[in-house]
């Protein structure tokens, strides 16, 4: 899965712009998504890369083992700077699937995660107050 | 109208199980499928395995008249770990035939290509058997505790600890207190 496949969203809030790429792989899916839809002030949607922007990469869902490769590949797309958001119990631990033979027991074990989002799922709101919370800002 | 089901029991020695499934020798897995296909249950439904505990596995195969009028469960539980691949009368079998090999470890023998379908081809193992050890039991005890005051009460007493389902008994498994 290469970074510029997935559907990008730009993030702005007071005085600092970020490049949020949405990696859903399973039902957090809706709550991103209404996350975007229903603040339109925060979001916008783009297709060409933004200048001087933090780049984020949004995991969400069930991360299985089978699909880890093309999350790292994901990652190392968009650089070494890339700030990953862990969204959702799955993303998180492995959430309900904490014994499955197939799901990979949270992102961190691979990636770096500057911010985790408790929840199964969590509501839209919770990824807005994640990011103003990675850029140092309070919801 | 012929029922699927007698013609089943016409053409290979059989029992009508519960559920209107046709229970039939290991060995006249092939004829029975074969048999009911030509009787106009050319939908291939699903193929899987069940594993209940005994030795082999049972394998189950569902299939139908394309109307959807009739519809036929077929069982068999096998003597051995290889049975012969039913991708020569339904095509359709194919993928089921390798989801159950990498899952259940059956060997469908004559199938054209069974290449694990799910899974990687590192993974070792198969995870839908009964005797397939799940690690993270092993090493973390069931987190949907509500809170440690709820789970405090079966650990004390001094109780032997039993290993959590899909650990084996002979494994080592670490006290959370």
């Amino acid at each position: 899965m290469a970074a510029d496949s997935l559907r990008t969203w730009r993030f702005r809030t007071t005085g600092v712009v970020l490049e949020v790429h949405d990696l859903p792989l399973a039902c957090c899916a809706v709550e991103t998504t209404s996350a975007f839809a229903s603040r339109p002030d925060l979001f916008e949607e783009v297709t060409v890369p933004i200048a001087n922007a933090i780049r984020v990469l949004l995991v969400s869902g069930t991360v299985t083992d089978r699909l880890l490769p093309a999350v790292m590949e994901a990652a190392r797309g968009l650089g070494p700077d890339v700030k990953v958001v862990s969204f959702g119990s799955c993303a998180n631990t492995g959430g309900p699937y904490w014994d499955s033979y197939s799901v990979t027991k949270g992102i961190d074990q691979f990636l770096p995660v500057a911010r985790y989002v408790p929840g199964c799922a969590p509501p839209p709101e919770a990824l807005v107050s994640a990011l103003l919370d990675l850029v140092g800002q309070s919801s | 109208m012929t029922r699927l089901s007698d013609v089943v029991l016409q053409s290979v020695s059989g029992e009508l199980g519960p559920d209107a499934a046709v229970v039939v020798a290991a060995e006249d897995w092939l004829a029975a499928l074969s048999s009911v296909k030509r009787a106009g249950a050319i939908f291939f439904d699903f193929l899987t395995g069940v594993d209940s505990g005994t030795e082999f596995i049972q394998l189950v195969a569902h299939v139908a008249t394309p109307e959807g009028t009739e519809r036929l469960t077929l069982v068999t539980q096998l003597t051995s770990s290889v049975v012969d691949s039913a991708t020569g009368i339904y095509p359709g079998a194919n993928w089921h035939e390798r989801e159950t090999a990498e899952m259940f470890g059956v060997v469908f023998a004559g199938h054209p290509r069974l290449d694990p379908l799910l899974l990687g081809v590192d993974f070792v193992g198969h995870p839908l058997r009964k005797d397939f050890a799940l690690a993270a039991r092993a090493t973390r005890p069931w987190p949907g505790l509500a809170s440690d005051a709820e789970a405090a009460p079966l650990r004390s007493g001094g109780r032997r600890r039993v290993p959590p389902a899909g650990v084996p008994a002979t494994w080592e498994v670490p006290n959370a207190d």
